[in-house]
């Protein structure tokens, strides 16, 4: 081998078996000490001390040049690398390891060198290695017939125009258009362009495992998180879009069309953000939800794995109740379940329950509610979720729903006291002593009151508003405490917490304000809790206390 | 006099394996620039895997007749995957070729495998091991470009940068050249499964076809040049017969794949997208009813033939696909 006589190049083999071999590392410290000197000496003697002549005289080490790194012993090895500190296993040790694992994965593979034949083509010895087959008579035939008319181009064009027909009669049919027929019928997954980001089947591109809580299921199925593998160049909306994907390859229930409504696979980022989620699934509200643009690697830290997948739209469309007045016979209300029931149902469910009497000639119809729809019929045979509204009046054909909008907003009133208790939120700022208002939802149901902090750009993380829920059974009291000329006017909400009773203050419109404290109120009336009672008999004592202070003033001054 | 061939080979193995696991009965791999073959469900698109070709670009693929192997022809060595396990490396490399590897292709009964490349041959490589006895080479003036079995399985047609097309006999070893258009590269060969014609196609645009007389003794078909026709206005990359012989593609770097009826040579349809780019390899379905394109713009496509309509998209790689391999099975 050329590279074995020269010197140079033994020596820093030598060196370097032996710093690699040695953890205690004293004869790394020895030789690059030995090595400095070493290269003073040969700058001294003008290269004599190895006189590459008694090797050889034909050696290649001149002609080799070995290199400044050769000198140096090796690229591997630094003197300074990890002198002083603790040691690491050096860089020779782990190629060494990459080494053996190629060698390891290339000893699976059988490698096949091309070699020549080891004696010359003889078509007498070899040629049945390379015969030529027949091709099939049924193929041959219509074959012949082929060339035997090619020469004429008229003849040739009817001719295949037979094949043509001949292969439409056999009707071959390929798996593939089997297969492709089959999944028509079946329809195809709709997020399927974001299939591609599926890292199980990216083989070696760098991919990341995600859990991916779902919020959007029900809450006993909500603990256990989907797990997807991504690829790294995958979008936050690119990682939505795979999820939907799998989550309906997997044929999983609720399909998303429930928890989110009709969705377009080319947009409906809208309808989901994605946030990063604590360990059980809860979501982080600490962070913003993921720019859907950002790439996921971003989040590349080992411990931000979990993300948790959020349904913007309703999860549940809630029963919606549609409101049918009768012209001066009152109302009725339904509940419907989905906004999908045509307006002839409806109409239908009002003329039963009132034993309405439909005659020949005597035909009903809905009209919208509201001054400018009066005279305007709809289309019964239009769905509820088409109308964007949900009062109407039934109106006998040929008559007019005359002049009863005044009466009905009595009824209106009556209706939402008793409606109360459904569900309703408003936009309202939260009152607090030492900072500016936040804004928050308010949300308020017949069980609980819930208040929710909005979003807003460049809130101090530090002040953000916590979610809070108070069960309607805590609450003591509701009432508004200032007005103001702006329009405004601030309300309070009492609770009890613990033995105290406390308060939370927000500010909204008046109309509003007194919409909420009304809206409160009726619930507090209805529900009559022991909170309530408490509070209601100690309020009412404190005002007798005052009472008859101010009696016993009055009557001391009196007596004076 | 009967000849015992000992068949300790992996084909005798693969053969058994393959009644056992059965399989997919279509497959279709692309692969190109990126260095990676994508396996994809030719029905849903979905790819369901990707295997590493390290190294090297891909330059032509081919599915053993068993459907058990994979091979990749990259630079200096064509590399063997088994179709139906998980692994993500080679099975074989077929090494001690100069340069590019550009043509692989099988022997209907897996006996042998045929290249062509860069070097200026066309090699035969005996497939089974220990054994030596297939090994040819066939020495040609420029590099090669294209390689392709003649259905009788017996003569090879190989074009290359010159504008030659060798007709080579193998068992007579007789071989035979034609030269359609001086100094014009030829890019493809293609023959039809019935054996009755030929095209091939170069890098002006042009379009040959020739019948065929089959199996004259002693030598390749006879060939009868019968049209000539300007198929694309740029590069024609590859050109290739239906299975039912009533259709010819032809893939162009103009960005289109042109289909035509072989009994006229009318247009039957123009494959056609924004963004598609140059289109390097196609397949057809085993009904002629699909074709599948492989496409610089890093995706491959299913289409209609008769409408033109795209069916399936199958997009993940991030460079150019330059082959494709596709094995579908005719049913009834």
């Amino acid at each position: 081998m050329a590279m074995m006589d020269n010197v140079d190049f033994l020596i820093s083999h030598i060196r370097n078996s032996f710093v690699t071999s040695d953890d205690t590392s004293m004869s790394e410290w020895v030789i690059t000490e030995c090595r400095i000197q070493d290269e003073f000496d040969t700058r001294r003697e003008g290269n004599h001390r190895y006189n590459h002549n008694n090797v050889g005289s034909r050696s290649d080490s001149n002609s080799d040049c070995p290199s400044d790194n050769e000198l140096k012993g090796s690229m591997d090895i630094h003197p300074d690398m990890d002198f002083g500190a603790h040691r690491r296993r050096s860089n020779t040790a782990q190629r060494l390891d990459e080494l053996k694992k190629e060698k390891r994965n290339q000893s699976k593979i059988k490698t096949i060198q091309w070699k020549d034949a080891p004696e010359t083509y003889k078509a007498e010895e070899k040629g049945h290695l390379f015969e030529k087959r027949d091709i099939p008579s049924v193929v041959q035939q219509s074959s012949i017939s082929d060339t035997a008319t090619t020469d004429e181009e008229e003849n040739d064009n009817v001719d295949a125009g037979k094949t043509v027909k001949n292969s439409k009669l056999t009707k071959l049919v390929s798996t593939l258009s089997k297969q492709l027929e089959e999944l028509e019928t079946q329809g195809s997954n709709p997020f399927f362009k974001y299939a591609k980001f599926d890292g199980r089947t990216a083989g070696g591109q760098s991919t990341r495992k995600l859990e991916i809580f779902l919020a959007f299921l029900p809450p006993d199925q909500r603990a256990y998180p989907m797990t997807i593998v991504v690829t790294a160049n995958a979008r936050a909306q690119e990682v939505v879009g795979l999820v939907c994907w799998q989550y309906t390859e997997e044929g999983r229930k609720p399909d998303l069309q429930t928890v989110a409504g009709q969705i377009d696979p080319n947009d409906f980022l809208n309808k989901f953000s994605l946030h990063m989620a604590e360990d059980n699934g809860e979501i982080d509200t600490d962070f913003p939800p993921i720019v859907p643009t950002d790439l996921v690697s971003k989040y590349g830290l080992p411990g931000f794995t979990k993300f948790a997948l959020v349904a913007n739209a309703p999860v549940q469309p809630k029963a919606v109740v549609v409101t049918i007045t009768v012209p001066n016979r009152g109302f009725n209300k339904f509940q419907v379940d989905s906004m999908t029931i045509t307006m002839r149902e409806l109409m239908d469910k009002v003329i039963k329950k009132r034993k309405m009497k439909v005659r020949q000639g005597l035909n009903y119809t809905l009209e919208k509610a509201g001054k400018s729809e009066a005279g305007k019929p709809i289309d019964l045979d239009n769905m509820l979720g088409s109308m964007n509204c949900l009062d109407f009046y039934i109106i006998r054909e040929n008559s007019s729903r005359g002049d009863i909008e005044s009466n009905v907003e009595e009824d209106q009133k009556m209706a939402e006291s008793l409606m109360s208790h459904q569900y309703k939120s408003f936009h309202v700022s939260m009152v607090h002593k030492l900072r500016t208002n936040t804004e928050v939802q308010l949300g308020i149901s017949g069980d609980k009151i819930e208040i929710d902090p909005l979003a807003v750009k460049g809130t101090a993380r530090l002040f953000r508003q916590k979610a809070m829920t108070y069960d309607a059974d805590s609450v003591a009291a509701c009432d508004i405490t200032e007005t103001r000329s702006s329009g405004k006017a601030v309300f309070r909400m009492t609770y009890l917490n613990g033995m105290d009773y406390k308060h939370h203050y927000f500010e909204a419109d008046q109309a509003v304000a007194q919409e909420i404290v009304e809206k409160v109120n009726n619930i507090l009336e209805l529900k009559f809790s022991q909170v309530r009672k408490e509070f209601v008999f100690t309020q009412e004592r404190k005002a007798l206390q005052k009472r008859d202070s101010i009696k016993r003033e009055s009557m001391k001054a009196s007596h004076h | 006099m009967m000849v015992v061939i000992r068949r300790e080979n992996i084909w005798t193995y693969r053969d058994t394996m393959s009644s056992a696991n059965g399989g997919d009965p279509v497959i279709l791999a692309t692969a190109g620039y990126d260095h990676r073959i994508r396996f994809w469900q030719a029905h849903s698109g979905i790819c369901h895997r990707t295997v590493q070709h390290p190294d090297s670009q891909v330059n032509a693929l081919d599915i053993t007749p068993d459907k058990q192997l994979i091979a990749a022809a990259g630079y200096q060595h064509i590399r063997m995957y088994d179709i139906n396990s998980s692994s993500p490396n080679a099975l074989i490399n077929y090494e001690g070729v100069q340069k590019n590897v550009t043509a692989v292709g099988f022997h209907e009964e897996g006996k042998w495998m045929f290249t062509g490349g860069e070097d200026h041959t066309a090699k035969i490589w005996d497939l089974r091991t220990r054994q030596l006895q297939c090994q040819r080479i066939f020495q040609v003036k420029a590099p090669v470009n294209c390689v392709t079995l003649h259905p009788n399985q017996g003569e090879l047609y190989v074009g290359d940068q010159s504008g030659s097309i060798h007709c080579w006999d193998l068992k007579t070893d007789v071989n035979e050249h034609l030269i359609p258009e001086q100094e014009a590269p030829i890019t493809s060969v293609s023959i039809d499964p019935m054996g009755t014609m030929m095209a091939a196609v170069n890098n002006k645009g042009m379009c040959y076809l020739w019948t065929m007389t089959a199996n004259r003794p002693g030598g390749p078909s006879k060939l009868h040049p019968k049209r000539k026709f300007q198929a694309h206005s740029r590069y024609v990359l590859k050109c290739l017969f239906s299975p039912d012989s009533t259709l010819l593609a032809t893939t162009s770097a103009d960005g289109t794949c042109r289909i035509w009826r072989t009994a006229d040579l009318t247009l039957c349809t123009e494959l056609k997208d924004k963004s598609q780019r140059w289109v390097w390899d196609c397949a057809f379905s085993g009904d002629s009813q699909y074709i599948i394109t492989a496409s610089s713009d890093n995706n491959a496509r299913l289409w209609s033939v008769n409408t033109g309509e795209i069916k399936r998209e199958y997009s993940g790689h991030e460079k150019a696909i330059v082959c494709l391999a596709f094995r579908d099975e005719v049913v009834s």
